[in-house]
């Protein structure tokens, strides 16, 4: 069976758009030089050009207000896609967000829900210098925010087919995209039905060692580390979590199962870390598992390549930890 | 047909004798906190006596007065303060968010100025689906303080959005006048620099509050856009349920009480030679609000439920 064509994971994520929309009049995209200019990372270019202002609307910059005007055109029967161009600043949008919209179904008893999807996009570009609010991975913030979904994809396939399933939702979804992931090139399945649910894992590489686990940019990570350590005979199994929020914790426990050692790598902060919560969830259902994190540093990312390399996990890092994690125990009591 | 007027009085009276008995009720019967808006009954009665069933409110944390005026009932709002089951949200919000989609009520939402984005939004919708309806979005002085109120004047100014802005200005935000906090203490004119018309007036005359809505509100239908109206009016009791308004003179007070609205609204229905028995009008609501004390009362409590289907929509 075909996988698919090839294409960028941005064209995958404006595909699903495009579809949708073509779909349902009520979807429509707010949010900041996402018109003529076709976004920050150039993902509705081509939807502005087919669709026009009338719903792909430039925003004034004013994350608080147009998210939340995001969450009024919900609650009165349209489908919103608000943009926000670094998740550095979500930070304004957070009192609409947590406050309002994912409150909105269990707080009014149900009377109303908020069918809004938050895209925005994380993540270090690595030697480019974004410095440490432009750079931020701040997806762990949300975890125990209830009422909020959490999408992650790594891949184009992914992308599409959770953007899809995001669009479809009747609850308030923050889709992540990653900065470094948008000219990474994927196959993606034509159907234009093809979506893919919330809540279901996917091992992107089999192993038997130690099980890997992730989600978005860092995958790919898992998977370099991965291929290098395959070289000195270590066999990993990687899984992508795809989705934070709800999380498929069965997969990874049945990996644990397996390899009883995992390793959960993260770009954002490792301290109270998604890695955090993974590795509680694990200890609740398999308390003999050995379990460690990768992740940041718990500091501002620098803006110059040579300090931001020491802050920020990548490949190698990961590879380094993998070796920690398989060594044998030398802690005593 | 009853005269407007006697309308206007009923439903100022109703939200006066209901909150009296909020206030007398609160501690043994309700949790929390709660802020009541007597004295400010003109503005929510006045403005909601002018619109369309369809047409959608957005309230604040003082939002009982803007329930009941918008066609709340009195049972439900009372049993939800009780946090019973027949509640507008079977006991899961209480006063301060206070939602009712069968009257439009899109919510009293109680971080100061957290309701413009709401409305904005609505109104935005309405716009794309030709509605010929408004989202009214109350606040109060506090308010005019907050990003989001130029945000939102902004974009609604900028696209030509039905809101309709009532701030009920009553010059204090908890305990702190305007004098101390907004170096433009003519609030209407913070719409200005939106382009967007604005006006301020007599928020204790709920006549001329009902008619200067009307007016405003037709013109917002016509695609006229927003407006701002600014409402002057005073709260008869502190911010909150326990709150003692140790920040107001005794004097400022009394100053006010002489233009009760329900003082108001009785010279206009005199003034019109309209037959009335207020003593019996009286009677009759303190009937009703004593009828939704026992309805409260009698409802049953709430069961708890968690699980994902409680928070999440299919």
């Amino acid at each position: 069976m075909s996988e698919g064509k090839n294409v960028f994971i941005r064209q995958a994520i404006s595909d699903a758009i495009e579809e949708e929309m073509d779909k349902d009049p009520n979807v429509f995209m707010l949010g900041e030089d996402i018109g003529k200019f076709g976004g920050a990372f150039a993902v509705t270019k081509k939807l502005y050009k087919k669709f026009g202002e009338d719903r792909i609307i430039d925003t004034p910059i004013c994350e608080a207000s147009f998210t939340g005007l995001a969450i009024g055109a919900a609650m009165h029967g349209m489908r919103p896609i608000v943009e926000i161009m670094y998740i550095d600043w979500i930070t304004l949008a957070m009192d609409q967000l947590v406050n309002i919209a994912t409150k909105m179904y269990y707080c009014s008893n149900k009377q109303f829900n908020v069918p809004m999807v938050l895209r925005t996009q994380m993540g270090t570009k690595y030697g480019n210098g974004y410095g440490s609010i432009h750079s931020q991975c701040l997806e762990s913030w949300f975890l125990n925010v209830p009422g909020l979904k959490v999408v992650a994809p790594s891949t184009a396939k992914d992308s599409k087919g959770l953007m899809k399933s995001s669009i479809r939702d009747n609850n308030p979804t923050l889709f992540l995209e990653h900065k470094m992931l948008y000219g990474m090139v994927g196959p993606v399945p034509e159907d234009e039905d093809f979506t893919i649910p919330f809540g279901q894992a996917d091992v992107k590489r089999e192993g038997s060692d130690i099980t890997l686990v992730s989600y978005s940019k860092m995958v790919h990570e898992c998977l370099a580390a991965a291929d290098a350590l395959e070289k000195e005979g270590v066999s990993i199994e990687v899984i992508d979590l795809r989705t934070l929020a709800p999380m498929d914790i069965d997969t990874v426990t049945q990996s644990a199962a397996k390899t009883k050692n995992v390793l959960v790598a993260e770009e954002g902060v490792s301290e109270g870390g998604v890695g955090s919560e993974i590795g509680m969830k694990i200890v609740e259902r398999l308390p003999a598992v050995k379990i460690s994190r990768v992740g940041a540093l718990k500091m501002p990312i620098p803006y110059a390549p040579v300090l931001e390399k020491n802050v920020v996990p990548n490949a190698q890092t990961i590879e380094t930890k993998i070796r920690e994690a398989l060594a044998p125990c030398t802690k005593s009591y | 047909m009853t005269h407007k007027y006697l309308h206007l009085y009923r439903e100022i009276l109703k939200i006066r004798l209901f909150e009296e008995k909020v206030m007398e009720l609160f501690q043994e019967k309700m949790y929390g906190t709660t802020h009541l808006c007597t004295g400010q009954e003109a503005v929510a009665v006045g403005v909601c006596s002018a619109l369309k069933p369809t047409d959608v409110v957005f309230s604040t944390h003082r939002g009982h007065g803007h329930y009941l005026a918008k066609g709340g009932k009195m049972t439900v709002l009372m049993a939800e303060m009780y946090g019973k089951n027949d509640g507008c949200c079977s006991g899961r919000s209480g006063s301060l968010h206070i939602i009712d989609k069968s009257i439009h009520h899109y919510g009293s939402h109680c971080i100061v100025g957290s309701g413009l984005p709401l409305a904005v939004g609505v109104a935005f919708a309405m716009k794309k689906k030709n509605e010929k309806n408004l989202a009214v979005c109350f606040m109060g002085d506090g308010a005019t303080n907050q990003g989001n109120f130029h945000e939102c004047l902004n974009m609604a100014s900028l696209w030509k959005l039905p809101v309709l802005f009532v701030c009920e200005n009553n010059f204090y935000g908890m305990s702190v006048p305007i004098s101390k906090c907004s170096a433009q203490p003519e609030l209407a004119q913070k719409a200005a620099p939106h382009g967007m018309p604005y006006a301020s007036m007599d928020g204790m005359d709920a006549v001329a509050v009902y008619s200067a809505s009307l007016s405003i509100a037709e013109d917002i239908r016509s695609g006229k856009g927003p407006f701002f109206l600014e409402c002057n009016t005073y709260r008869f009791v502190g911010h909150s349920r326990n709150n003692p308004s140790i920040y107001r003179t005794q004097e400022e007070e009394e100053d006010w009480k002489r233009r009760d609205p329900l003082t108001i609204v009785k010279s206009h229905i005199a003034s019109l030679q309209i037959k009335c028995d207020f003593s019996a009008e009286e009677a009759k609501i303190k009937e009703a609000v004593d009828e939704a004390v026992d309805f409260a009362e009698k409802s049953p409590l709430p069961e708890f439920k968690a699980g994902e289907e409680e928070v999440f929509a299919p």
